[in-house]
């Protein structure tokens, strides 16, 4: 470690006490209680801000009275016992976990693997066969897997898809598509024709597939049309586009077929009730009901306007549904137009949705976030620095977490404690999980961080949810939380 | 009557657009152009991590067109009418070029730190306390510069192996400043040999991100960068976002033999006729074509950039540079005319002879520095 690039801060009010805090015993499989919004943020509701999605749990789901926590794989465990160390992005269906890791060492080869895991109620869940989906080195048609970034995967039994993106060996990224289990095909690739004369350029930014097989991507496309007309009267004509799209492929898990795709957002485009362009886009998210959500970036003018000079980058959340109108969710309080209903900031997290349910951590300063819940059109802020934790702990920082299908979110906040896993329904909270606990069936170890949050679907129909764990001893986990009620 | 020995008219044999008709006149562009900017920057805390990073450009560009170069052989008589004159020319061996030579230099100047925070406990006795301290997983600052199309140009040319007779490739570089440039245009042959016009239709089109090309170029350390943030799964891309298209289309007006100037230019199956109220000079030693064109032209630039990791955080933005307004261009389709002379019996010259006769300046634009900041 460079000591000049190493600070120490003193933890505000931080004693032994909070060692001893820091140092309490388990949690797992505790019953627990629950506290109002209000204790982790400002407890604010916000009209708003649903508008155009499709779905909605209707009303607050209870909390679960409880939750078991079992560690189902260590590095070096069978099935897969090639892997090193976890990278703590996971994704979860009914019956699987695909996770990131890496072989060897800490610059070993990288790859995705697939783990089948089956439940028993509350008890400790069996673990099946494992797998390599995708590893560096990998070679496909026309192509070697130099890198591997952003992967989704969707909840269909024996048919689940999974997809990812990756940098091919000195040639441009692409998307890999395993459509219902048949196999890593490339979908997307650089000159691949799309939808109405879109040609995919050679770049991806993100992916996500939902369980009906419907594919959303951000992709660089062109589109270009140049003709020269018979009558020497009529002019020659050249157009050509150069842009980002969000771009959704209806049943791509089936069809296979990148023509078939609807582009949602374009850059160049205005946001959504603004008149602000969008720049770029960045991490999405998508529902079974087709209701997604996107970063967008844009060049705030104020500055040019106002004289400064300069234009300001900004990251908002755009919100909608493939055949409605789209809304932000969450957008610089700087940016022109209709402003936005909910929490006024950037978004540089990833935002995430699940039936209808959105959950979007918002910078409003460079040092400070703010967790924003927003279900049935009404959005409430779960927790923000400066607040408290479930626990009592003061937040340093919240994480972007995940929605469940019955709306309950599932979210880290960073404590001078510590990390702490927390539960909410948009109404109440509980910490679940948090450093210094255990995990009933890891004997001599402590929770040291929660590593959750990486990937958009961590949690399966059932409301399990899975993250990785890192001990106290500097080993790791995947842990799977079972709600008991 | 008088007979025409095949003689040559157009630009220059071989063709080469540095020396052909300006496509749009007025917009002769033989020119540098310097720029730059902050593509994002930004210094945030997210969770665990303090991310600092931002991206500048600076970039050359020189641009030697849009032109078209063209040839043609022509060859046949003059008969004297009852009005003036008739000519008969038979087309052979014609050919054309259109499209522009161009180079882009940029240079990038990246930062990007990436530190976690590890909480650790002091001890000191009653006064013992969780300190946090901050850990570079990433830090990666350099500026370097690089020929944008050297890397790309394998890319592009396998983009245009379905547009046929549209070719990219290493030119002789006719620009100062530059260290290479490229030739982007379209080829046709045998227009004029067979109808009545000539025509091309290049257009290249270029959103790609460039890192996965860079491991051995003298911007290896965004490759490095890239490769370093996979330690988080993230990863770094930048690239251009290029529209460029330059179609063209070309009849002969008029064609002049000696002192007579036939118009009504008709062409059949490369079979050329016109009249003139003239009549046909006995022994004539010029001959002109006056070429028509009329042209769409397109012209489209900018650069993305972009930073994230898995799904936890992103940071992008991409800057859209108006490349005609940068340099003054008015679209105008035409027509233009532009008149080819040559002596009866003679091929054109080479574009060596036509260089050292036609010494061209190159003008240079700087544009002011905008920040996003």
């Amino acid at each position: 470690m460079n000591d000049d690039n190493r600070h120490d801060e003193q933890a505000t009010g931080a004693s032994r006490r909070d060692f001893i805090k820091l140092a309490a015993g388990s949690m797992g499989g505790a019953i627990l209680a629950g506290a109002a919004i209000g204790c982790g943020g400002s407890g604010a509701t916000l009209g708003g801000g649903g508008g155009g999605l499709v779905g909605g749990p209707g009303k607050a789901p209870p909390l679960p009275s409880g939750f078991a926590f079992f560690s189902v794989y260590s590095p070096g465990d069978n099935p897969l016992p090639s892997i090193y160390g976890l990278a703590g992005g996971i994704t979860v269906n009914d019956g699987s976990l695909m996770f990131n890791g890496v072989e060897v060492a800490d610059q070993g080869p990288r790859a995705v693997y697939s783990m089948d895991v089956s439940y028993n109620g509350t008890s400790m869940p069996d673990v099946g066969s494992g797998s390599t989906l995708l590893r560096t080195g990998d070679q496909g048609p026309g192509f070697i897997v130099a890198k591997i970034y952003n992967s989704a995967m969707n909840n269909a039994g024996a048919l689940s898809s999974d997809c990812h993106i990756v940098s091919a060996q000195n040639d441009s990224p692409l998307v890999l598509l395993n459509a219902q289990g048949t196999g890593l095909e490339p979908f997307l690739a650089n000159l691949v024709e799309g939808p109405k004369g879109v040609t995919f350029g050679g770049h991806y930014t993100d992916v996500d597939i939902n369980d009906n097989g419907d594919l959303l991507v951000t992709a660089d496309y062109s589109t270009s049309n140049v003709s020269v007309p018979p009558n020497f009267n009529s002019f020659p004509v050249a157009q050509a586009t150069i842009a980002q799209g969000l771009f959704i492929f209806p049943g791509a898990a089936n069809t296979v077929d990148p023509t078939q795709a609807t582009l949602l957002q374009s850059t160049g485009s205005n946001m959504p009730g603004t008149n602000t362009p969008i720049s770029r886009m960045g991490l999405i998210a998508l529902d079974n009901n087709q209701n997604y959500v996107c970063q967008v970036f844009g060049n705030d003018q104020t500055g040019s306007r106002s004289g400064i000079g300069q234009q300001r980058m900004t990251a908002g959340i755009v919100a909608g549904n493939a055949r409605t109108r789209a809304h932000m969710l969450s957008t610089s309080p700087t940016i022109g137009g209709r402003a936005v209903a909910g929490v006024l900031g950037d978004t540089y997290m990833g935002p995430r949705i699940t039936n209808a349910v959105t959950l979007v951590c918002v910078n409003t300063s460079p040092t400070t976030t703010e967790l924003c819940y927003t279900a049935n059109g009404t959005t409430t802020t779960l927790a923000k620095t400066g607040g408290t934790s479930p626990t009592g702990a003061l937040i340093n920082n919240c994480g972007n977490g995940v929605v469940d299908d019955s709306g309950l979110a599932y979210y880290i906040l960073v404590t001078p404690n510590g990390t702490e896993l927390v539960v909410s329904n948009g109404v109440q909270q509980k910490t679940i999980l948090k450093t210094g606990d255990s995990i009933p069936n890891v004997n001599g170890k402590t929770v040291y961080s929660i590593v959750q949050g990486a990937h958009s679907t961590q949690t399966d129909s059932a409301g399990r949810f899975s993250f990785v764990v890192d001990f106290n001893d500097g080993s790791q986990s995947i842990v799977v939380g079972i709600p008991t009620s | 009557m008088a007979n025409i020995a095949k003689t040559e008219l157009g630009t220059t044999d071989p063709l080469d657009i540095c020396f052909g008709y300006d496509m749009i006149q007025g917009f002769s562009i033989d020119v540098g152009y310097e720029k730059n900017g902050t593509i994002f920057s930004v210094s945030i805390d997210l969770l665990v991590v303090k991310l600092e990073a931002s991206a500048t450009w600076a970039m050359f560009v020189g641009m030697c067109g849009p032109r078209y170069a063209i040839n043609v052989f022509v060859e046949g008589n003059t008969t004297n009418t009852s009005g003036g004159s008739s000519l008969a020319l038979a087309a052979s061996n014609d050919g054309m070029d259109a499209g522009m030579l161009f180079g882009i230099e940029i240079t990038f100047t990246i930062g990007c730190t990436i530190a976690n925070a590890d909480f650790h406990w002091v001890w000191d006795g009653w006064h013992s306390h969780i300190s946090r301290s901050w850990n570079n997983l990433v830090n990666v600052q350099f500026n370097a510069a690089i020929d944008l199309f050297s890397i790309l140009i394998t890319v592009i040319q396998k983009a245009l192996d379905d547009n046929e007779g549209v070719l990219f490739k290493q030119v002789t570089n006719v620009i100062p400043n530059l260290g290479q440039a490229y030739g982007f245009f379209a080829t046709s042959k045998d227009n004029f040999s067979t109808g009545p016009y000539a025509q091309a239709e290049p257009i290249l089109t270029l959103p790609i991100n460039i890192v996965p090309f860079l491991e051995e170029t003298p911007l290896a350390p965004i490759y490095a960068l890239d490769e370093s943030l996979q330690v988080i799964w993230g990863g770094f891309a930048v690239g251009p976002q290029i529209g460029l298209g330059t179609p063209v289309k070309v009849q002969m007006k008029s064609i002049a033999v000696g002192s007579a100037t036939y118009t009504n230019i008709s062409n059949s199956d490369g079979n050329i006729s016109g009249t003139s109220s003239s009549a046909a000079d006995a022994h004539p030693t010029t001959m002109a074509i006056d070429f028509e064109h009329t042209t769409g032209f397109v012209l489209t630039g900018g650069l993305f950039g972009q930073i994230w990791a898995l799904k936890i955080f992103s940071v992008g933005a991409s800057i859209n540079w108006d490349l005609l307004g940068i340099f003054g261009i008015q679209v105008n389709a035409g027509p233009y005319d532009n008149t080819s002379t040559n002596t009866i019996g003679q091929n054109l010259q080479s574009p060596g002879a036509a260089m050292a006769s036609n010494r061209k300046k190159v003008k240079f634009v700087l544009e002011p520095e905008t920040v996003l900041a």
